[in-house]
């Protein structure tokens, strides 16, 4: 017999008694499944939804009505007959009745099956963060290790968050590296080698041993604004280049033979640069660029000072491209492109003005650079980092002295860490499993450092570790879960000290601690990470500064790559701002205030800020922005071209409504502009063609005519900037609502949305504040806690950090 | 009721019977089974950005009576082992400009569902990757993931995630091969010491950590599980090869230096490394699967060839005709042939190695190519697919699926508006090609994405 047969014959046993099963699983099936339900699910679904057609991956003739397994496809099932996609039009509709009752069926049932956020595995940043705060180490280990799935956007989400061989590859590599980089400084270090930016040498002197050299990019010293009479030079925006500003970057070379002077082992090194920066008040101030071998190691704004500062980063030679030699570029970041308009201009002027002296037009052209801020640069210097410059770690032991600690002493701090790893006390049998690990670690390698180091090694790659929400299911949450989940919620890493000691002595809970708690943790630094994470994630705005293909060609250009990274930071200033002050949440619909940096302050046609942090600035009256719907992220965001309202209205629909419409049957064609039915009609009339196809018209129809309030916004954002971008002939801003009420503009569409709709962008709000939070979504059956829960938001006039706290303190936020 | 127990032991049963098979072929040294099983097939993709210069691209004659076009010319000497493939697209994938390398090897409308599935890489990886000690290499330029519409990586695992790729020479060789110098493969040793004593403890934690938990927390503790099982398995396999002495390839022999940032010389240099790397890893059957993006869409590396063109030769410029088309056509047609210089170094190299009866490039699959013919034209994709005779291929032929008057007829337009929809008529599926791969090679694949059926013309039995 030949191996494949051998092979068949077991699939044919195998399907066999699959059959027999199949069989008292229909049998269950009918115990659960209302009766009335399975007959409409025959009558109105199955001809569809069949195993063999399976449209949309739904296959309803093998639902069981077990909502503990088949709660995710109820919800799809109640989402799609409740908005009425389903059944499609053109087939036999259900009445009135039947649909009630099958909505309802699904609710109840969902309520009686209350669903449970399964353990998840910490994603890429959470871990990132956690394994930094652990360890005491800033490192990126996130771009090193596999994206994560989104559910809705968000990359919380308990369902997908899970594991593959390929990824626990990584994630173990990202360990082991981690580890190793918390000892690797204790190799000796070597003397700072200073670099001081000097005129070149006039001749020659032939050195014996190898040295680091700088070298301008262009010696264009006529223009240069102060070198050689100070021993520095100054650096134009390097934008400016082509203007004739002289040299632009400084590059600092640390070549191969000088490196190999430098002790192999050393891969953490620290630079220390010199600088100063003059900005004249017209403009905003320079940002200090930093480059090893092309990796930017930073990028910071310099406030303009009379002496010089040390400004200090770190690289690791491990990171980089090529290792053998460093080349070290210093850069005037300083965004020219709001300038470039004029500047050229000015220039060409200058440079008409015929019968000029080259002196005077040096002079001139010197006038107009001194327009724009110069960073002088006196020396860099390189050197290797040290343990004390490294941040604390979140439970305060001294890692790197583990090893030489007597037995006892040792044995307890190596306790406490996998203690703080697992965010909650050890069990008697853990600890006596580590101790064990500790004891077969030192027998076999003889090193009571790399003992220690295989210990912390086994307690971050431990699923208790790795994975946030893994519970028993009869215990109920206790302390630890709560201070565990708020801190992933609020900080994305793990709880600290404070935190972590209260759950340890069970007070979370006790008076208004975890009030006062929530208060602290949203006022601490490390807040950033959920301002900034969720908007970008409830915003859609995430990948602006990378990613996006914007129909306005000038958006990918170098210039703009300062305005990409400020629209990607907005939505994370604007809800730290809402947060912060304890603003109301009705500010998401329209808010009086805008947070801007330079950047976006001029993007908005409002008066220059100085500086690339955000801050509130008040609207002029009738000013046509406010709320995040016309954030110019947003709006950038949901630029895709002529057909833009459609996927504006989709924005409002899925991220203000919390209605995420299902995506469109595959076997539509995209729209195409060059449709010869589209000549001489207007934008509204090409789309109310569309959706004259009733499969389109379904979900058409309550999103585009929400879309063309913002149709004076054009692809980047910027109210009534006509003549660019695809939107031809009348802009019609007017649209309507669902229901059909009608908005004549943005104006009067937040309104309206203030005035009718506030309760549901509230509780949409909510539930997605709820979904990255707990890492999944409201089910049916939590709709009353929803509305609890806008209740007291609406109690408490929206504010933004009582509801948080409504949110944290109900017991649902830990099912 | 009764009988569900015993199918759930069935099941497990003829699992581990699956399971144990690639197992039990690794135990068994490679010189003991060298003559008993036949080398295995490998496969290898490339990517290059924004299309060809499709007039210089393409043969005028189709069939075996073709004749190589200025481009493809460096690959003359091997026409009877490859095939010069056109016409051919994904007919689902997005319509967007630069998403084209996102799908090029899964074939998927992500625009559709908002997310990429797995690439045929991978797909492959699972299925025949896992009997070699990695089950895949994925490599690019850029190096690391890019972002949706923006990939610097051709490989997506099961759930559609980016697969990180690698792109310095130096790690990758670190992946594949332990040191040959004695304190480097000490230390090696040491590490895999370590980390199979982590991972029996941590093994040992989880089984009785996920006992007590409720059903679904526990199938992700499975699922942890199965990852540890198969890092131990790689872990064996690496001091299975440590245990057999030095390695096959020596660090000296290669330009583990080489950086993607230099001139000309440099960039030659780089891409070779990137292709001997593979090689090696295909002649010590160290991995079966490679991907590799020379560049990609994002323009993350080897933007400008103004030394190989003239000053200012921006590629994706040139590639869009954005200064005279008839300068920037000549200078693509340049691009073009000194990329397939490169890869024609790959093909000879493999055909210039024996293994067993036959040569190593006929054991190895090797589709070159983009997912753009002109700059955003995401049909008749330029392709060429070399090697693998041992699998009954009919090379030697230049084989078009396109419409081809129609294709003429709308030269310089750079819409994608209907009029290259008429396109589809009459031109196959990419994916086609994807099932006459697998199925050459005994893989069992009733489809991919938007698969019809192998490419009977490609197939000689």
């Amino acid at each position: 017999m030949s191996d494949n047969s051998r092979f068949a014959l077991r699939g044919c046993v195998v399907a066999v008694v699959l059959v027999a099963a199949a069989g008292i699983e229909r049998a269950r099936a009918a115990e659960m499944l209302d009766p009335r339900v399975r007959t409409l699910l025959e009558k109105h679904c199955k001809s569809c939804h069949d195993p063999d057609r399976n449209k949309g991956g739904l296959t309803v003739t093998t639902l069981r009505g077990d909502f503990s397994k088949e709660g995710y496809t109820w919800a799809r099932i109640h989402n799609v007959v409740e908005s009425g996609i389903m059944p499609p039009h053109g087939r036999d509709p259900l009445s009135d009745d039947d649909r009630k009752h099958l909505l309802a069926w699904i609710v109840a049932q969902s309520k009686a099956f209350p669903l449970r956020t399964t353990a998840r595995r910490l994603n890429r940043e959470e871990f990132t963060n956690t394994l930094n705060d652990l360890l005491g180490l800033r490192e990126d280990f996130a771009a090193k290790l596999p994206e994560d799935v989104s559910v809705n956007g968000f990359d919380t989400n308990a369902g997908v968050l899970t594991m593959t061989s390929e990824a626990f590859e990584q994630y173990l590599e990202a360990i082991v590296t981690a580890v190793g980089w918390r000892f690797d400084a204790s190799t000796p270090g070597f003397e700072p080698v200073v670099v001081t930016v000097e005129p070149p040498p006039k001749t020659k002197t032939p050195s014996k041993a190898p040295r680091p050299r700088v070298k301008l990019s262009t010696q264009s010293v006529a223009t240069n604004p102060v070198f050689p009479k100070e021993n520095t030079v100054g650096l134009r925006p390097r934008n400016s280049g082509s203007l004739g500003s002289g040299p632009n970057y400084l590059e600092f070379d640390f070549s191969p033979e000088f490196c190999e002077t430098l002790p192999e082992a050393i891969d953490r090194f620290k630079l220390t640069l010199r600088v100063r920066s003059v900005a004249p008040p017209s403009g905003s101030l320079p940002r200090l660029i930093v480059e090893v071998n092309r990796k930017k190691v930073l990028d910071q704004p310099l406030e303009p000072r009379a002496d010089f500062q040390d400004v200090v980063c770190y690289f690791r030679k491990s990171e980089l491209t090529r290792q053998d030699g460093f080349t070290i570029h210093v850069m005037n970041g300083y965004e020219t492109a709001d300038f470039l308009e004029e500047f050229p201009k000015a220039r060409e002027a200058l440079g008409r003005e015929k019968g000029k002296m080259k002196e005077e037009y040096t002079k001139g052209l010197l006038a107009l650079l001194d327009q724009l801020p110069v960073i002088f640069v006196e020396k860099i210097v390189l050197e290797s980092a040290r343990y004390s410059e490294d941040p604390v770690p979140a439970h305060g032991l001294a890692l790197t002295r583990l090893a030489e600690l007597p037995g006892d002493a040792r044995r307890s701090a190596l306790e406490t860490f996998l203690s703080h790893a697992y965010r909650r006390p050890l069990t008697a049998e853990e600890q006596k499993q580590f101790a064990g690990l500790f004891e077969k670690e030192f027998a076999r390698t003889k090193s009571a450092q790399k003992a220690v180091e295989s210990c912390l090694m086994f307690a971050l790659g431990s699923p208790k570790f790795l994975y946030v929400g893994a519970k028993e299911p009869t215990a109920s949450p206790n302390d630890h879960h709560l201070a565990e989940r708020l801190s992933y919620f609020l900080w994305s890493t793990t709880p600290d000290r404070a935190l972590d000691g209260l759950a340890r002595t069970g007070k979370l809970r006790t008076g208004r601690t975890l009030e006062e708690q929530v208060h602290r943790m949203l006022d601490h630094p490390g807040a950033e990470r959920f301002f900034d994470r969720f908007a970008r994630q409830w915003l859609e705005t995430e990948k602006l500064e990378e990613r996006h293909e914007s129909t306005d060609p000038s958006y990918r250009t170098p210039q703009q790559a300062y305005l990409r990274s400020s629209l990607r930071r907005e939505g994370g200033a604007f809800l730290k701002e809402l947060v912060r002050s304890n603003r109301s949440a009705l500010s998401i619909i329209d808010s009086d205030f805008l947070l801007v940096n330079d950047r976006t302050s001029t993007h908005y046609g409002l008066p220059m800020v100085r500086g690339g942090e955000f801050r509130v600035v008040s609207l002029p009256k009738g000013s046509p922005y406010g709320g995040v719907m016309a954030l110019a992220s947003v709006m950038t965001t949901t630029d895709h071209g002529m057909f833009r309202p459609i996927y504006r209205g989709a924005w409002v629909q899925k991220n203000l409504f919390n209605r995420p419409l299902p995506p469109p049957p595959s076997d539509v064609p995209e729209l195409d502009p060059n449709d010869p039915r589209y000549k001489n009609k207007s934008l509204k009339q090409q789309l109310a063609l569309h959706q004259e196809h009733p499969k389109c018209a379904v979900c058409h129809k309550s999103m585009d005519p929400l879309g063309y309030a913002f149709q004076e916004f054009d692809a980047l954002g910027r109210f009534g900037n006509r003549g660019k971008g695809p939107v031809r002939g009348k802009i019609e801003s007017d649209g309507a609502f669902p229901n059909g009420e009608r908005y004549a503009g943005v104006a009067e569409f937040r309104t309206i949305m203030l005035e009718k709709y506030r309760d549901d962008v509230i509780r949409g709000f909510i539930s997605k504040l709820i979904a990255y939070g707990r890492g999944r979504e409201p089910s049916l059956g939590e709709r009353e806690w929803i509305d609890r829960l806008v209740d007291q938001a609406k109690r408490n006039e929206y504010r933004m950090r009582p509801m948080l706290l409504s949110i944290v303190s109900s017991p649902e936020f830990l099912h | 009721m009764k009988r569900e127990p015993i199918t759930r032991r069935t099941m497990l049963k003829s699992a581990s019977a699956v399971l144990a098979l690639p197992t039990l072929e690794i135990m068994a040294s490679a010189a003991d089974n060298a003559a008993a099983a036949p080398p295995p097939a490998r496969f290898a993709f490339f990517y290059v950005p924004f299309g060809v210069n499709t007039k210089t691209w393409f043969p005028v004659k189709t069939g075996d009576e073709h004749d190589f076009s200025p481009a493809l010319e460096p690959l003359r000497p091997f026409k009877s082992d490859l095939t010069i493939l056109g016409g051919l697209h994904h007919h689902r994938a997005g319509t967007g400009d630069h998403d084209v390398m996102d799908v090029h090897l899964t074939g998927t409308n992500y625009r559709h569902t908002g997310r990429n599935t797995q690439s045929f890489d991978q797909l492959l990886a699972e299925r025949i990757g896992q009997r070699s000690y990695l089950k895949s290499l994925v490599l690019s330029t850029a190096g690391g993931i890019g972002g949706p519409g923006r990939t610097a990586t051709m490989s997506f695992n099961r759930s559609g995630a980016a697969i990180g790729a690698d792109k310095n020479p130096r790690t990758v060789f670190n992946k594949l091969f332990p040191p040959s110098e004695q304190a480097g493969r000490d230390a090696l040793r040491d590490r895999l010491l370590q980390r199979t004593s982590i991972l029996d403890a941590l093994r040992e934690e989880t089984q009785s950590f996920m006992r007590p938990l409720g059903r679904s927390d526990r199938d992700k503790m499975t699922e942890y599980l199965t990852s540890i099982r198969d890092v131990e398995r790689a872990i064996q396999i690496r001091e299975q090869q440590l245990r057999q002495g030095t390695p096959a390839a020596s660090a000296a022999e290669l330009a583990l230096h080489a950086n993607s940032l230099g001139n000309m010389e440099q960039r030659q240099t780089y891409i070779r490394c990137m292709f001997d790397l593979i090689y090696l890893g295909f002649v010590a059957d160290t991995t079966r699967v490679a991907t590799y993006a020379i560049s990609d869409e994002a323009n993350g590396a080897f933007g400008n060839w103004s030394e190989l063109c003239g000053t200012n030769t921006d590629w994706h410029g040139t590639a869009h005709r954005r200064g005279d088309p008839e300068q920037d056509g000549a200078k693509q047609t340049k691009i073009d042939r000194w990329l397939v210089e490169q890869f024609t170094y790959l093909v000879g190299r493999l055909k210039s190695t024996r293994e067993g009866e036959k040569t190593l490039l006929d054991r190895c699959m090797l589709l070159y190519g983009s997912g753009n013919s002109r700059t955003h034209l995401h049909r008749n994709l330029p392709l060429v697919f070399a090697g693998g005779n041992a699998f009954n291929f009919r090379h030697g032929q230049f084989l078009t699926y396109v419409v081809r008057n129609r294709l003429e007829g709308e030269q310089g337009t750079e819409s994608r508006g209907g009029a290259y929809r008429t396109l589809e008529e009459g031109s196959a599926p990419f994916a086609n090609l994807f099932v006459t791969m697998a199925r050459q090679t005994g893989i069992d694949l009733p489809a991919f994405a938007d698969s019809t059926g192998p490419l009977a013309e490609l197939a000689a039995g």
